[in-house]
């Protein structure tokens, strides 16, 4: 038998009556000082009232007796007593130096931040295979829906960018379907959305000054469709974003998260490798189709040489596609191609595409 | 420790919360609320109360906080449902007599506005009650009578004198508020009371008008500051009275300092800033006077059964 000095508040009133505790193998017995009876509490019943601190007194409560609870102040007396009845002891903190729980979890808490960052590209990279394709071409074709300006509908444009799709497509296997649309917008820009989904800007059509340009652009992006890079990046948004949204315990940005998609593949900054990637693919498409690379290069060359100003509206482009040195570097080494991407009158028809 | 009633004379609250400790809380917090998608919100919120109300001593007492994670939890779902419902009665009234009242669409969105002060402050006072229900000292638990819709309503239309009198009616509005909120306030059996008048603020609050494009802004502080002093001695509980010693500079010092570390810190050291602020609180409040502990005796009141969620869900919450 244990015994200590507490208190009692018996929860009928704001007093508190100094006690002495019995501490036996089942229950506690409290007596007044003069060790008349009071009450006894049985330890199936017992819990800490809250979590005890260092240098904290505890507040021990009954689940059958509202409102009244023991407290003892004196910390070996905690300690005996938790250790006592092992139901009290969860809750029991004060046997820890504050400093290495907190060392503890913060670790905690940063590897498990480390592993969730590391494992979302995994995860992204896994999900982004495992997609049914028509579910990629839907929401593909809906992401699309919200790029700026409308699809644009000339009959001859649309036949002379067929056949060109066509044409690099051929040189590549595709995990799906491709489906290339241009829109009337002045930005200077292609896309490439889940799904197979392609979408060129007509700002491109007007900037390109020859339509080897556009091949090149366009077996660029075929190039991240062929790898899959738009549905492996928006999972990565979406995944990080979850994981940012989880960490703040911000519920609402998980309901917007949806709305969202469109401005990602719009700004979707691939790595570098996946842009090397890309590249290396829209070069062996160039050049197995045998058209020149010229176009591609000039390309790059324009926007290695621009000023942010001249560019300041189709800064998107820019910022998403960063290194242009080295790749251009690549490109001059590898193309071999030396044809025309299609016939002049051809490429006319696909400038005029949005009138 | 006194058991049966404070010494005549002054008695403090002592803070005995460390930032350590309240680290690892934030940080536990976040790692189950990232874990649970952000669900684990309301048992963090609470686990958060448990610990600065634990840490918090009066009179050699410390305080205790018996609200569970699941009564928030409930409370949020209640309050969503609510809203929700609200705007699909609101949608179906439109479907059904959009057409045939032309100035309907109008009318309503005239009235969502003034629903939604008035579930502001139902909201701020159903948490009030919520929070000191389960709050307690010496096993006797604090607790508020009154009705949130009356406060809502007494919200919307002391908040609209205020607009009509272009903010000269803030003191007033300030005062009702404080009065139905007080007033119906207790401790066990013993009931607090507040006997403030608007009257008293008026010098210092016209002052800090003046004042305030010239310091830019900062004479509210003062005025906030001089309204809390007022506060505090015009508020009692039985027989004991309250004090406080807040300054403006005090006030002034404190949030500057604590933008600043937040800011530095990007965001990351709220615990400390958080612990910070109710250190200061603490430090700045006094008790004068006895409370006779006999006296004071559990009163039975009905307690809300569930949490406060339209704080949550009209996302007014912080602690």
């Amino acid at each position: 038998m244990l015994e200590f000095e507490g208190a009692f508040a018996d929860g009928q009133t704001a007093v508190l009556r100094p006690v002495r505790l019995l501490v036996g193998a089942q229950t506690i017995s409290l007596m007044g000082l003069d060790g008349a009876p009071i009450e006894t509490w049985p330890f199936s019943r017992l819990t800490l009232a809250e979590e005890v601190y260092p240098g904290q007194p505890a507040r021990i409560i009954n689940s059958e007796r509202r409102g009244a609870s023991i407290r003892i102040s004196e910390p070996e007396a905690i300690a005996e007593i938790c250790r006592r009845i092992p139901r009290l002891r969860s809750r029991n903190l004060s046997g820890w130096k504050p400093s290495s729980r907190f060392v503890f979890w913060l670790s905690t808490m940063v590897a498990t931040i480390a592993l969730l960052l590391l494992g979302v590209p995994r995860l992204a990279d896994v999900g982004a295979r495992l997609v049914p394709t028509d579910w990629a071409q839907a929401l593909g074709q809906e992401i699309v829906e919200t790029m700026p300006g409308t699809a644009c509908e000339g009959e001859a444009g649309g036949q002379a960018l067929h056949e060109l799709t066509l044409r690099l497509a051929n040189q590549v296997s595709l995990p799906v379907t491709l489906e290339v649309q241009v829109r009337d917008s002045d930005g200077i820009n292609a896309f490439a959305a889940p799904g197979g989904q392609i979408v060129v800007l007509s700002g491109l059509l007007d900037n390109a000054e020859s339509p080897e340009e556009l091949a090149g652009v366009l077996a660029h992006e075929i190039g991240h469709v062929v790898e899959r890079h738009p549905m492996r990046g928006l999972l990565r948004q979406v995944g990080l974003t979850l994981v940012v949204a989880a960490v703040v315990g911000d519920v609402s940005t998980l309901a917007t998260l949806a709305a969202d998609f469109g401005k990602q593949i719009a700004v979707m900054s691939y790595s570098r490798d996946d842009e090397a990637a890309a590249d290396d693919i829209a070069i062996d498409i160039l050049n197995s189709s045998n058209i020149r690379g010229d176009g591609l290069v000039d390309f790059f060359e324009r926007l290695q040489g621009a000023t942010l100003s001249d560019y300041v509206p189709h800064l998107e482009l820019l910022e998403s596609h960063p290194g242009v040195e080295e790749r251009l570097v690549k490109i001059r080494e590898r193309v071999t191609g030396q044809g025309d991407a299609m016939s002049a009158a051809a490429w006319q028809s696909l400038r005029a595409i949005c009138q | 420790m006194h058991p049966d009633g404070n010494q005549d004379g002054t008695a403090r609250l002592t803070q005995h919360g460390k930032t350590t400790e309240f680290f690892t809380i934030w940080i536990v917090n976040i790692l189950l609320k990232a874990v649970t998608l952000g669900i684990y919100h309301f048992w963090a919120k609470t686990r958060v109360r448990r610990y600065l109300w634990s840490q918090t001593e009066y009179d050699g007492e410390r305080f205790e906080y018996h609200g569970r994670g699941l009564e928030l939890f409930y409370g949020f779902l209640l309050a969503v449902t609510m809203i929700f419902s609200l705007g699909l009665a609101l949608t179906l009234i439109m479907k059904l007599f959009g057409e045939t009242i032309p100035w309907l669409p109008v009318a309503l969105f005239a009235l969502l506005y003034p629903t939604f002060v008035v579930l502001g402050g139902m909201g701020i006072y159903g948490a009030r009650r919520y929070t000191l229900s389960r709050t307690a000292l010496r096993g006797i638990r604090f607790s508020q009578s009154g009705s949130p819709l009356r406060y809502g309503l007494m919200t919307l239309g002391h908040g609209l004198l205020m607009v009509l009198t272009l903010s000269l009616y803030l003191p007033v509005m300030r005062e009702r508020l404080r009065h139905y909120r007080i007033n119906n306030s207790s401790y066990g059996s013993e009931e607090f009371s507040y006997d403030g008048r608007a009257r008293d603020l008026y010098p210092r609050f016209l002052l800090c008008l003046l004042l305030s494009l010239p310091t830019l802004g900062l004479s509210w502080l003062w005025f906030w500051a001089y309204e809390y002093r007022y506060v505090a001695e015009h508020t009692y509980l039985g027989k004991l009275r309250f004090r406080s010693d807040v300054s403006a500079l005090g006030i002034l010092w404190l949030g500057f300092s604590n933008f600043l570390v937040l800011a530095l810190t990007l965001g990351l050291a709220f615990p400390w800033v958080l612990l910070r602020t109710v250190r200061f609180i603490c430090a700045h409040l006094e008790t004068q006077g006895t409370l006779d502990y006999q006296r004071i005796a559990q009163v039975e009141a009905p307690e809300p059964k569930v949490g406060e969620g339209l704080v949550e869900a009209l996302d007014m919450g912080s602690i």
